[in-house]
Protein backbone atom coordinates (compact mmCIF):
# COMPACT_ATOMS: atom_id res chain seq x y z
CA UNK A 1 0.00 0.00 0.00
CA UNK A 2 2.86 2.53 1.16
CA UNK A 3 5.14 1.80 -1.93
CA UNK A 4 1.75 2.10 -4.16
CA UNK A 5 1.19 5.41 -3.08
CA UNK A 6 5.28 6.17 -3.36
CA UNK A 7 4.72 5.54 -6.73
CA UNK A 8 1.87 7.84 -7.23
CA UNK A 9 3.69 10.53 -5.52
CA UNK A 10 6.83 9.96 -7.77
CA UNK A 11 4.60 9.43 -11.29
CA UNK A 12 2.44 12.78 -10.04
CA UNK A 13 5.72 14.90 -9.62
CA UNK A 14 7.13 13.77 -12.86
CA UNK A 15 4.48 14.60 -14.29
CA UNK A 16 4.27 18.04 -12.81
CA UNK A 17 7.67 18.83 -13.92
CA UNK A 18 6.86 17.60 -17.05
CA UNK A 19 4.03 20.65 -17.06
CA UNK A 20 5.99 23.41 -16.02
CA UNK A 21 9.18 22.31 -18.79
CA UNK A 22 6.99 22.61 -21.26
CA UNK A 23 7.71 25.40 -23.49
CA UNK A 24 5.55 27.53 -25.98
CA UNK A 25 5.72 29.27 -29.11
CA UNK A 26 3.56 31.38 -31.09
CA UNK A 27 1.45 30.65 -34.17
CA UNK A 28 0.34 33.09 -36.33
CA UNK A 29 -2.93 32.72 -37.64
CA UNK A 30 -3.84 35.29 -40.18
CA UNK A 31 -7.54 35.91 -40.92
CA UNK A 32 -7.48 38.39 -43.87
CA UNK A 33 -10.55 39.89 -45.63
CA UNK A 34 -10.16 39.91 -49.29
CA UNK A 35 -11.41 40.67 -52.36
CA UNK A 36 -10.39 40.01 -56.07
CA UNK A 37 -6.94 38.56 -54.21
CA UNK A 38 -6.70 41.88 -52.65
CA UNK A 39 -6.95 43.28 -49.12
CA UNK A 40 -10.21 45.08 -47.75
CA UNK A 41 -9.80 48.04 -46.24
CA UNK A 42 -12.40 50.29 -44.76
CA UNK A 43 -13.34 52.42 -47.64
CA UNK A 44 -12.34 50.19 -50.54
CA UNK A 45 -14.04 49.80 -53.34
CA UNK A 46 -14.11 46.39 -55.11
CA UNK A 47 -16.13 46.03 -58.98
CA UNK A 48 -18.54 43.76 -59.69
CA UNK A 49 -18.48 42.90 -63.73
CA UNK A 50 -21.22 45.65 -63.70
CA UNK A 51 -21.85 47.19 -60.18
CA UNK A 52 -19.24 47.71 -57.68
CA UNK A 53 -18.95 47.41 -53.77
CA UNK A 54 -17.27 49.69 -51.16
CA UNK A 55 -16.90 47.63 -47.73
CA UNK A 56 -17.07 50.95 -44.94
CA UNK A 57 -17.49 48.09 -42.09
CA UNK A 58 -16.19 44.68 -41.68
CA UNK A 59 -15.77 43.31 -38.24
CA UNK A 60 -16.29 39.05 -36.88
CA UNK A 61 -15.12 37.44 -33.79
CA UNK A 62 -13.62 34.18 -34.36
CA UNK A 63 -13.09 32.43 -31.18
CA UNK A 64 -12.76 28.77 -29.45
CA UNK A 65 -9.74 28.03 -31.30
CA UNK A 66 -8.79 24.43 -31.34
CA UNK A 67 -6.37 21.86 -32.64
CA UNK A 68 -7.27 18.31 -33.28
CA UNK A 69 -4.98 15.19 -34.01
CA UNK A 70 -7.03 12.18 -35.79
CA UNK A 71 -10.09 13.51 -34.80
CA UNK A 72 -8.94 13.49 -31.23
CA UNK A 73 -9.04 17.48 -29.16
CA UNK A 74 -4.97 17.81 -28.61
CA UNK A 75 -5.12 21.99 -27.32
CA UNK A 76 -7.92 24.57 -27.06
CA UNK A 77 -6.69 28.34 -26.28
CA UNK A 78 -7.92 29.68 -23.06
CA UNK A 79 -10.02 32.43 -22.94
CA UNK A 80 -10.22 32.28 -26.98
CA UNK A 81 -12.18 35.51 -28.55
CA UNK A 82 -10.26 37.34 -31.08
CA UNK A 83 -12.27 40.31 -33.07
CA UNK A 84 -11.18 40.74 -36.42
CA UNK A 85 -11.68 44.53 -37.63
CA UNK A 86 -10.68 45.96 -41.63
CA UNK A 87 -10.08 49.12 -39.05
CA UNK A 88 -7.15 47.73 -37.57
CA UNK A 89 -4.62 45.43 -39.54
CA UNK A 90 -3.08 44.17 -36.45
CA UNK A 91 -6.58 42.79 -35.57
CA UNK A 92 -5.74 40.39 -38.33
CA UNK A 93 -2.68 38.38 -37.13
CA UNK A 94 -4.27 36.31 -34.52
CA UNK A 95 -0.92 35.31 -32.47
CA UNK A 96 -1.37 31.49 -30.85
CA UNK A 97 1.20 30.04 -27.64
CA UNK A 98 1.04 26.74 -28.55
CA UNK A 99 2.87 24.32 -27.26
CA UNK A 100 6.34 23.09 -28.49
CA UNK A 101 5.84 20.02 -29.15
CA UNK A 102 2.21 19.95 -30.52
CA UNK A 103 1.22 17.34 -33.53
CA UNK A 104 -1.93 18.96 -34.69
CA UNK A 105 -4.04 18.31 -38.15
CA UNK A 106 -7.07 19.84 -37.95
CA UNK A 107 -7.61 23.68 -36.72
CA UNK A 108 -11.08 24.09 -35.38
CA UNK A 109 -12.56 27.81 -34.53
CA UNK A 110 -15.96 29.06 -34.37
CA UNK A 111 -17.25 31.99 -36.33
CA UNK A 112 -19.20 33.95 -33.36
CA UNK A 113 -19.70 34.26 -29.72
CA UNK A 114 -21.01 31.35 -28.09
CA UNK A 115 -24.28 31.37 -26.17
CA UNK A 116 -22.81 30.84 -22.54
CA UNK A 117 -20.42 33.63 -23.48
CA UNK A 118 -23.27 35.53 -24.72
CA UNK A 119 -25.50 35.45 -21.52
CA UNK A 120 -22.50 35.82 -18.85
CA UNK A 121 -22.65 39.42 -18.09
CA UNK A 122 -19.87 42.46 -19.36
CA UNK A 123 -16.04 40.96 -20.32
CA UNK A 124 -13.57 43.18 -21.50
CA UNK A 125 -10.75 43.16 -24.26
CA UNK A 126 -11.78 42.35 -27.44
CA UNK A 127 -15.66 41.44 -25.82
CA UNK A 128 -16.25 44.97 -24.04
CA UNK A 129 -18.98 46.22 -24.97
CA UNK A 130 -16.93 49.43 -26.20
CA UNK A 131 -15.89 47.22 -29.45
CA UNK A 132 -19.49 47.42 -30.89
CA UNK A 133 -20.14 44.30 -31.35
CA UNK A 134 -23.28 43.70 -28.45
CA UNK A 135 -26.77 44.70 -29.18
CA UNK A 136 -27.74 46.78 -27.18
CA UNK A 137 -31.99 46.17 -27.68
CA UNK A 138 -31.30 42.91 -26.66
CA UNK A 139 -28.16 40.68 -25.63
CA UNK A 140 -25.97 38.97 -26.99
CA UNK A 141 -23.22 39.23 -29.38
CA UNK A 142 -22.87 40.34 -33.26
CA UNK A 143 -20.94 37.65 -34.76
CA UNK A 144 -20.27 39.62 -37.85
CA UNK A 145 -21.01 43.30 -39.05
CA UNK A 146 -20.53 44.09 -42.89
CA UNK A 147 -21.95 47.73 -43.90
CA UNK A 148 -21.06 48.90 -47.31
CA UNK A 149 -22.30 50.83 -50.42
CA UNK A 150 -23.61 48.90 -53.62
CA UNK A 151 -23.38 50.88 -56.64
CA UNK A 152 -25.10 49.48 -60.03
CA UNK A 153 -25.10 50.77 -63.57
CA UNK A 154 -29.09 49.53 -63.85
CA UNK A 155 -30.00 50.29 -60.30
CA UNK A 156 -30.24 52.83 -56.99
CA UNK A 157 -27.42 52.34 -55.21
CA UNK A 158 -28.38 50.59 -51.83
CA UNK A 159 -26.90 50.48 -47.72
CA UNK A 160 -26.40 46.81 -47.56
CA UNK A 161 -26.25 46.49 -43.55
CA UNK A 162 -25.27 43.14 -42.04
CA UNK A 163 -25.50 42.64 -38.59
CA UNK A 164 -25.48 38.72 -37.62
CA UNK A 165 -25.94 36.86 -34.59
CA UNK A 166 -28.52 35.51 -31.84
CA UNK A 167 -27.47 32.91 -29.51
CA UNK A 168 -30.81 31.52 -28.35
CA UNK A 169 -31.57 27.71 -29.21
CA UNK A 170 -33.56 28.03 -32.20
CA UNK A 171 -31.87 31.40 -33.41
CA UNK A 172 -28.33 30.25 -32.89
CA UNK A 173 -25.88 31.88 -35.27
CA UNK A 174 -22.80 30.57 -34.37
CA UNK A 175 -20.94 28.59 -37.31
CA UNK A 176 -18.19 25.72 -36.46
CA UNK A 177 -14.90 25.75 -39.13
CA UNK A 178 -12.69 23.25 -39.76
CA UNK A 179 -9.48 23.26 -41.69
CA UNK A 180 -7.01 20.44 -42.16
CA UNK A 181 -3.23 21.92 -41.70
CA UNK A 182 -0.12 20.51 -42.66
CA UNK A 183 2.01 22.60 -40.58
CA UNK A 184 1.74 24.75 -37.42
CA UNK A 185 4.39 27.94 -37.83
CA UNK A 186 2.16 29.93 -39.84
CA UNK A 187 -1.79 29.23 -41.01
CA UNK A 188 -3.37 31.93 -43.48
CA UNK A 189 -7.06 31.99 -43.90
CA UNK A 190 -9.16 34.37 -46.51
CA UNK A 191 -12.35 35.25 -45.90
CA UNK A 192 -13.80 35.77 -49.50
CA UNK A 193 -15.98 39.22 -49.67
CA UNK A 194 -16.94 39.00 -52.66
CA UNK A 195 -18.36 35.68 -52.09
CA UNK A 196 -20.38 37.03 -49.31
CA UNK A 197 -21.63 39.83 -51.49
CA UNK A 198 -22.98 38.01 -54.12
CA UNK A 199 -24.50 35.31 -52.18
CA UNK A 200 -28.39 34.43 -52.87
CA UNK A 201 -29.06 35.99 -49.49
CA UNK A 202 -27.11 39.31 -50.12
CA UNK A 203 -29.25 39.55 -53.18
CA UNK A 204 -32.83 39.20 -51.72
CA UNK A 205 -31.98 41.27 -48.18
CA UNK A 206 -30.16 44.16 -48.23
CA UNK A 207 -30.52 44.92 -44.49
CA UNK A 208 -29.77 42.09 -41.81
CA UNK A 209 -29.95 43.06 -37.99
CA UNK A 210 -32.02 40.70 -36.25
CA UNK A 211 -31.59 37.39 -34.96
CA UNK A 212 -33.21 34.53 -36.91
CA UNK A 213 -33.63 32.45 -39.57
CA UNK A 214 -32.04 35.17 -42.59
CA UNK A 215 -29.33 35.77 -40.15
CA UNK A 216 -28.38 32.10 -39.91
CA UNK A 217 -28.58 31.76 -43.39
CA UNK A 218 -25.92 34.14 -43.95
CA UNK A 219 -23.45 32.98 -41.08
CA UNK A 220 -23.83 29.86 -42.99
CA UNK A 221 -22.66 31.74 -46.31
CA UNK A 222 -19.94 33.51 -44.25
CA UNK A 223 -18.65 30.36 -43.06
CA UNK A 224 -18.47 29.02 -47.00
CA UNK A 225 -16.38 32.58 -47.38
CA UNK A 226 -13.35 31.19 -45.43
CA UNK A 227 -10.97 29.11 -47.19
CA UNK A 228 -6.99 27.95 -45.82
CA UNK A 229 -3.87 29.60 -48.17
CA UNK A 230 -1.70 26.65 -48.99
CA UNK B 1 14.92 50.04 14.32
CA UNK B 2 13.75 49.37 11.12
CA UNK B 3 12.23 45.85 12.42
CA UNK B 4 9.82 48.19 14.14
CA UNK B 5 9.38 50.81 11.53
CA UNK B 6 8.01 47.85 9.61
CA UNK B 7 6.07 45.85 12.09
CA UNK B 8 4.35 49.68 12.77
CA UNK B 9 3.75 49.83 9.26
CA UNK B 10 2.12 46.20 8.87
CA UNK B 11 -0.14 46.65 12.10
CA UNK B 12 -1.35 49.70 10.93
CA UNK B 13 -2.47 48.65 7.55
CA UNK B 14 -3.91 45.41 9.44
CA UNK B 15 -6.31 47.70 11.06
CA UNK B 16 -7.08 49.89 8.38
CA UNK B 17 -7.88 46.82 6.48
CA UNK B 18 -9.99 45.66 9.01
CA UNK B 19 -12.13 48.63 8.22
CA UNK B 20 -12.30 47.33 4.31
CA UNK B 21 -16.19 46.35 4.17
CA UNK B 22 -16.12 42.48 3.48
CA UNK B 23 -18.67 40.86 1.01
CA UNK B 24 -21.24 39.69 3.82
CA UNK B 25 -21.35 43.34 5.24
CA UNK B 26 -22.01 44.59 1.72
CA UNK B 27 -24.52 42.13 0.43
CA UNK B 28 -26.69 39.97 2.86
CA UNK B 29 -29.32 37.35 1.73
CA UNK B 30 -32.15 38.11 3.68
CA UNK B 31 -33.36 35.67 6.11
CA UNK B 32 -35.56 32.95 4.68
CA UNK B 33 -34.79 34.42 1.10
CA UNK B 34 -33.44 32.15 -1.83
CA UNK B 35 -29.84 32.37 -3.03
CA UNK B 36 -29.62 35.33 -5.48
CA UNK B 37 -28.95 34.42 -9.26
CA UNK B 38 -25.78 36.49 -10.02
CA UNK B 39 -22.51 35.32 -10.24
CA UNK B 40 -20.85 37.67 -7.75
CA UNK B 41 -17.79 35.59 -8.25
CA UNK B 42 -17.46 37.01 -11.76
CA UNK B 43 -18.00 40.95 -10.15
CA UNK B 44 -17.20 40.66 -6.52
CA UNK B 45 -18.77 43.68 -4.23
CA UNK B 46 -16.43 46.06 -3.51
CA UNK B 47 -17.17 49.40 -1.32
CA UNK B 48 -15.17 51.81 -3.67
CA UNK B 49 -16.89 49.85 -7.41
CA UNK B 50 -20.53 50.16 -5.86
CA UNK B 51 -19.31 53.95 -4.92
CA UNK B 52 -18.49 54.37 -8.44
CA UNK B 53 -21.44 52.63 -9.77
CA UNK B 54 -23.86 55.15 -7.48
CA UNK B 55 -21.75 58.13 -9.12
CA UNK B 56 -22.08 56.76 -12.64
CA UNK B 57 -25.74 55.96 -11.79
CA UNK B 58 -26.70 59.72 -11.41
CA UNK B 59 -24.40 61.23 -13.63
CA UNK B 60 -25.77 62.42 -16.70
CA UNK B 61 -22.67 61.91 -18.58
CA UNK B 62 -24.01 59.00 -19.71
CA UNK B 63 -26.25 60.72 -22.08
CA UNK B 64 -26.06 62.46 -25.59
CA UNK B 65 -26.77 66.08 -23.87
CA UNK B 66 -25.01 64.87 -20.47
CA UNK B 67 -28.30 66.16 -18.58
CA UNK B 68 -29.94 62.39 -18.63
CA UNK B 69 -28.88 60.10 -16.14
CA UNK B 70 -30.12 56.32 -14.98
CA UNK B 71 -31.99 58.48 -11.76
CA UNK B 72 -33.96 60.50 -14.42
CA UNK B 73 -36.16 57.76 -14.88
CA UNK B 74 -35.35 55.96 -11.81
CA UNK B 75 -35.62 57.77 -8.97
CA UNK B 76 -34.82 56.65 -4.98
CA UNK B 77 -37.82 57.78 -3.49
CA UNK B 78 -40.06 55.79 -5.62
CA UNK B 79 -38.06 52.86 -4.84
CA UNK B 80 -36.22 53.99 -8.42
CA UNK B 81 -39.27 53.43 -10.25
CA UNK B 82 -40.80 56.76 -12.09
CA UNK B 83 -43.32 58.21 -10.57
CA UNK B 84 -46.50 60.09 -11.91
CA UNK B 85 -45.06 59.55 -15.40
CA UNK B 86 -46.99 56.35 -17.69
CA UNK B 87 -44.13 56.33 -20.32
CA UNK B 88 -41.04 58.00 -18.84
CA UNK B 89 -39.39 60.96 -20.69
CA UNK B 90 -36.28 60.71 -21.53
CA UNK B 91 -33.51 62.86 -24.05
CA UNK B 92 -34.99 66.07 -25.15
CA UNK B 93 -38.33 65.21 -23.51
CA UNK B 94 -39.18 62.12 -25.65
CA UNK B 95 -41.47 59.53 -23.96
CA UNK B 96 -40.76 56.31 -24.17
CA UNK B 97 -42.54 53.18 -24.78
CA UNK B 98 -42.63 51.58 -21.55
CA UNK B 99 -43.06 52.59 -17.52
CA UNK B 100 -39.67 52.85 -15.78
CA UNK B 101 -39.85 49.21 -13.75
CA UNK B 102 -38.84 49.38 -9.87
CA UNK B 103 -34.95 48.58 -9.33
CA UNK B 104 -34.56 46.73 -6.34
CA UNK B 105 -33.86 43.60 -4.91
CA UNK B 106 -32.13 42.82 -8.75
CA UNK B 107 -29.72 40.57 -7.86
CA UNK B 108 -32.24 37.55 -7.50
CA UNK B 109 -33.44 38.32 -11.04
CA UNK B 110 -32.01 36.60 -14.41
CA UNK B 111 -33.90 38.69 -17.25
CA UNK B 112 -34.44 41.84 -17.29
CA UNK B 113 -37.20 44.98 -18.79
CA UNK B 114 -40.24 44.15 -18.76
CA UNK B 115 -39.71 41.21 -22.06
CA UNK B 116 -36.83 40.39 -20.23
CA UNK B 117 -35.08 41.49 -23.62
CA UNK B 118 -31.50 42.02 -21.48
CA UNK B 119 -30.52 38.57 -20.20
CA UNK B 120 -27.61 39.95 -17.46
CA UNK B 121 -27.82 42.51 -14.89
CA UNK B 122 -24.18 43.81 -16.27
CA UNK B 123 -25.41 44.52 -19.94
CA UNK B 124 -28.95 45.83 -18.80
CA UNK B 125 -27.59 49.72 -18.31
CA UNK B 126 -26.60 49.36 -22.53
CA UNK B 127 -30.21 49.55 -23.37
CA UNK B 128 -31.00 52.82 -22.31
CA UNK B 129 -27.61 54.78 -22.44
CA UNK B 130 -28.07 53.80 -26.02
CA UNK B 131 -31.79 53.82 -26.98
CA UNK B 132 -32.94 57.08 -29.15
CA UNK B 133 -36.02 58.18 -26.88
CA UNK B 134 -33.80 57.17 -22.96
CA UNK B 135 -30.34 58.46 -23.29
CA UNK B 136 -29.55 58.12 -27.25
CA UNK B 137 -25.50 57.82 -26.78
CA UNK B 138 -23.08 54.97 -27.54
CA UNK B 139 -20.89 53.61 -24.53
CA UNK B 140 -17.38 54.84 -26.47
CA UNK B 141 -18.11 58.55 -26.01
CA UNK B 142 -19.57 58.01 -22.23
CA UNK B 143 -16.12 56.46 -21.70
CA UNK B 144 -14.26 59.45 -23.52
CA UNK B 145 -16.34 61.74 -21.29
CA UNK B 146 -15.49 59.81 -17.96
CA UNK B 147 -12.18 60.27 -19.26
CA UNK B 148 -12.18 63.77 -19.18
CA UNK B 149 -14.48 64.45 -16.22
CA UNK B 150 -13.41 64.52 -12.55
CA UNK B 151 -13.69 62.90 -9.82
CA UNK B 152 -14.04 59.69 -12.31
CA UNK B 153 -10.65 59.03 -13.31
CA UNK B 154 -9.42 59.45 -9.77
CA UNK B 155 -12.41 56.55 -8.73
CA UNK B 156 -11.81 53.84 -11.13
CA UNK B 157 -7.82 53.97 -9.81
CA UNK B 158 -9.44 53.83 -6.82
CA UNK B 159 -11.46 51.21 -7.81
CA UNK B 160 -9.38 49.11 -9.51
CA UNK B 161 -5.60 50.19 -8.77
CA UNK B 162 -5.71 51.69 -12.43
CA UNK B 163 -7.75 54.55 -13.92
CA UNK B 164 -8.13 53.01 -17.08
CA UNK B 165 -12.03 53.48 -17.93
CA UNK B 166 -13.35 50.52 -20.33
CA UNK B 167 -16.86 49.73 -21.19
CA UNK B 168 -16.79 46.36 -18.69
CA UNK B 169 -15.85 48.61 -16.21
CA UNK B 170 -18.47 50.75 -16.32
CA UNK B 171 -21.10 48.32 -16.68
CA UNK B 172 -20.14 46.39 -13.55
CA UNK B 173 -19.50 49.33 -11.52
CA UNK B 174 -23.63 50.70 -12.17
CA UNK B 175 -24.28 46.56 -11.75
CA UNK B 176 -22.27 46.88 -8.00
CA UNK B 177 -24.68 49.59 -7.32
CA UNK B 178 -27.79 47.95 -8.63
CA UNK B 179 -27.04 44.76 -6.68
CA UNK B 180 -26.93 47.07 -3.25
CA UNK B 181 -30.04 47.83 -3.70
CA UNK B 182 -31.74 45.39 -1.81
CA UNK B 183 -35.58 45.57 0.10
CA UNK B 184 -36.23 43.58 2.83
CA UNK B 185 -37.06 46.19 5.71
CA UNK B 186 -40.82 46.48 5.48
CA UNK B 187 -43.62 45.64 8.06
CA UNK B 188 -44.39 42.19 6.23
CA UNK B 189 -40.40 41.23 6.63
CA UNK B 190 -41.08 42.55 10.56
CA UNK B 191 -43.92 40.36 10.83
CA UNK B 192 -42.49 37.68 9.14
CA UNK B 193 -39.17 37.63 11.61
CA UNK B 194 -41.61 37.51 14.60
CA UNK B 195 -40.79 41.31 15.54
CA UNK B 196 -44.59 42.97 14.19
CA UNK B 197 -47.89 42.05 14.27
CA UNK B 198 -50.55 42.67 11.08
CA UNK B 199 -53.83 44.54 11.95
CA UNK B 200 -56.68 42.65 11.62
CA UNK B 201 -57.30 44.28 8.04
CA UNK B 202 -53.61 43.43 6.99
CA UNK B 203 -53.98 40.46 8.41
CA UNK B 204 -57.39 39.05 5.79
CA UNK B 205 -55.45 40.87 2.98
CA UNK B 206 -52.47 38.91 3.67
CA UNK B 207 -54.86 35.39 3.26
CA UNK B 208 -56.68 36.96 0.01
CA UNK B 209 -53.23 37.41 -1.56
CA UNK B 210 -51.79 34.26 -0.89
CA UNK B 211 -55.19 32.99 -2.18
CA UNK B 212 -55.80 34.92 -5.50
CA UNK B 213 -52.39 36.43 -5.99
CA UNK B 214 -49.22 35.09 -4.92
CA UNK B 215 -48.85 31.95 -7.60
CA UNK B 216 -47.30 34.84 -9.69
CA UNK B 217 -46.41 37.76 -6.86
CA UNK B 218 -44.70 34.82 -5.03
CA UNK B 219 -43.34 35.55 -1.42
CA UNK B 220 -40.88 36.87 -0.75
CA UNK B 221 -39.72 38.83 -3.49
CA UNK B 222 -43.34 39.48 -4.33
CA UNK B 223 -42.58 38.13 -8.06
CA UNK B 224 -41.66 34.61 -10.18
CA UNK B 225 -40.20 36.28 -12.68
CA UNK B 226 -41.99 34.63 -15.30
CA UNK B 227 -43.82 36.35 -18.41
CA UNK B 228 -47.52 36.35 -17.94
CA UNK B 229 -50.59 37.83 -19.67
CA UNK B 230 -52.47 39.31 -17.20
CA UNK B 231 -55.22 40.67 -19.69
CA UNK B 232 -54.53 43.82 -20.58
CA UNK B 233 -56.12 44.88 -23.80
CA UNK B 234 -53.67 45.81 -26.18
CA UNK B 235 -53.02 49.57 -26.43
CA UNK B 236 -53.86 50.09 -30.19
CA UNK B 237 -51.05 53.45 -30.49
CA UNK B 238 -48.28 51.52 -28.66
CA UNK B 239 -49.27 48.10 -30.03
CA UNK B 240 -46.41 46.39 -27.29
CA UNK B 241 -46.58 42.78 -27.32
CA UNK B 242 -44.49 42.47 -24.83
CA UNK B 243 -41.83 38.91 -24.57
CA UNK B 244 -43.41 38.10 -28.14
CA UNK B 245 -41.12 40.63 -29.24
CA UNK B 246 -38.15 38.93 -27.77
CA UNK B 247 -39.23 35.26 -28.48
CA UNK B 248 -41.00 35.78 -31.91
CA UNK B 249 -43.52 32.59 -30.46
CA UNK B 250 -47.10 34.06 -30.89
CA UNK B 251 -47.69 31.93 -27.10
CA UNK B 252 -45.53 34.83 -25.45
CA UNK B 253 -48.05 37.46 -27.20
CA UNK B 254 -49.11 39.91 -24.88
CA UNK B 255 -46.94 38.79 -22.06
CA UNK B 256 -44.67 41.02 -20.01
CA UNK B 257 -42.48 39.85 -16.27
CA UNK B 258 -44.29 40.05 -13.65
CA UNK B 259 -43.35 42.19 -11.41
CA UNK B 260 -42.46 42.70 -7.69
CA UNK B 261 -44.79 44.07 -5.38
CA UNK B 262 -42.17 45.40 -3.10
CA UNK B 263 -42.40 49.14 -2.19
CA UNK B 264 -45.78 49.09 -4.53
CA UNK B 265 -46.83 51.94 -2.66
CA UNK B 266 -43.78 54.21 -4.31
CA UNK B 267 -44.57 52.60 -7.86
CA UNK B 268 -47.35 54.07 -9.20
CA UNK B 269 -48.24 54.86 -12.12
CA UNK B 270 -48.86 50.61 -12.63
CA UNK B 271 -48.13 47.80 -15.60
CA UNK B 272 -45.46 47.91 -17.97
CA UNK B 273 -47.16 50.79 -19.95
CA UNK B 274 -48.51 52.79 -16.63
CA UNK B 275 -51.93 52.91 -17.96
CA UNK B 276 -53.05 52.05 -13.95
CA UNK B 277 -52.86 55.27 -11.91
CA UNK B 278 -53.43 53.61 -8.21
CA UNK B 279 -54.03 50.26 -6.80
CA UNK B 280 -57.82 50.44 -6.33
CA UNK B 281 -57.36 50.46 -10.16
CA UNK B 282 -55.57 47.52 -10.57
CA UNK B 283 -57.49 45.65 -8.35
CA UNK B 284 -60.85 46.38 -10.17
CA UNK B 285 -58.65 45.41 -13.45
CA UNK B 286 -58.48 41.27 -12.12
CA UNK B 287 -61.93 41.79 -10.85
CA UNK B 288 -63.93 43.40 -13.81
CA UNK B 289 -61.40 44.26 -16.38
CA UNK B 290 -60.16 41.17 -17.79
CA UNK B 291 -59.59 40.46 -21.66
CA UNK B 292 -59.70 36.97 -22.46
CA UNK B 293 -57.00 36.19 -24.88
CA UNK B 294 -55.23 32.67 -26.18
CA UNK B 295 -51.83 33.94 -24.23
CA UNK B 296 -54.13 34.84 -21.17
CA UNK B 297 -52.50 33.48 -17.61
CA UNK B 298 -54.61 30.37 -16.54
CA UNK B 299 -55.71 31.70 -12.77
CA UNK B 300 -57.08 35.00 -14.38
CA UNK B 301 -59.41 32.88 -17.12
CA UNK B 302 -62.70 33.99 -14.69
CA UNK B 303 -61.06 36.81 -13.07
CA UNK B 304 -60.62 37.43 -9.80
CA UNK B 305 -63.57 37.61 -6.98
CA UNK B 306 -63.15 39.97 -4.89
CA UNK B 307 -65.62 42.42 -3.19
CA UNK B 308 -64.56 45.94 -2.83
CA UNK B 309 -64.09 45.49 1.05
CA UNK B 310 -61.78 42.42 0.08
CA UNK B 311 -59.92 45.09 -2.34
CA UNK B 312 -59.43 47.37 0.41
CA UNK B 313 -58.54 44.90 2.85
CA UNK B 314 -55.50 43.16 -0.19
CA UNK B 315 -54.56 47.22 -0.85
CA UNK B 316 -54.26 47.61 3.46
CA UNK B 317 -51.05 44.46 3.24
CA UNK B 318 -49.56 45.40 -0.10
CA UNK B 319 -49.26 49.10 1.73
CA UNK B 320 -47.32 46.62 4.59
CA UNK B 321 -44.58 46.06 1.52
CA UNK B 322 -43.09 49.41 2.37
CA UNK B 323 -39.58 49.55 3.06
CA UNK B 324 -39.15 53.27 4.25
CA UNK B 325 -35.48 52.62 5.44
CA UNK B 326 -34.60 51.67 2.03
CA UNK B 327 -36.73 54.16 0.40
CA UNK B 328 -34.93 57.03 2.49
CA UNK B 329 -31.30 55.14 2.38
CA UNK B 330 -28.71 58.33 2.35
CA UNK B 331 -26.27 55.52 0.65
CA UNK B 332 -28.73 55.41 -2.48
CA UNK B 333 -29.40 59.11 -3.05
CA UNK B 334 -27.96 61.51 -4.76
CA UNK B 335 -24.17 61.58 -4.53
CA UNK B 336 -23.15 64.78 -3.02
CA UNK B 337 -19.10 64.21 -4.86
CA UNK B 338 -21.74 64.83 -8.35
CA UNK B 339 -21.81 68.62 -7.62
CA UNK B 340 -18.57 69.38 -6.08
CA UNK B 341 -16.41 68.06 -8.68
CA UNK B 342 -18.15 70.03 -11.93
Amino acid sequence: MKRGLLILLVQLLIDTTNLFSQTNRLLTLEVLPVADEQTVHAEKCFSLKNDSICIELLKFYISGIQFFNKGIPVWSEIQSFHLIDIEKPQSCLVKINIPDQLVADELVFNLGIDSLTSVSGAFGADLDPTQGMYWTWQSGYINLKLEGLYKSKDALAKRLVYHLGGYQQNENALQTLRFEIKQLNSIKLNFDVIKFITSEVVKQHAHIMSPGREAIQLSATAKSCFNLVK
Amino acid sequence: MRYVKIISFLSIACILGSFVPKFDELFKVPVNWPQPKYAFERNPLDSSKIKLGRLLFYSGLLSRTNKISCASCHSPYASFAHTDHALSHGIDDKIGNRNAPALVNLAWSNSFMWDGAINHLDMQALFPITHPLEMDENIQRVIQKLQIHKPFPKLFYTAYNDSTITGERVLKCISQFMLSLVSAESKYDSVMRHSAEFTAQEKNGYRLFKLHCSSCHTEPLFTNYSFQNNGLPLDTMLKDLGRMKVTHDGNDSLKFKVPTLRNIEYTYPYMHDGRFKNLPQVLLHYVTGITKSSTLAAQLKNGIPLSPNERVDITAFLLCLSDKKFIFNPSNAYPKELLYDK
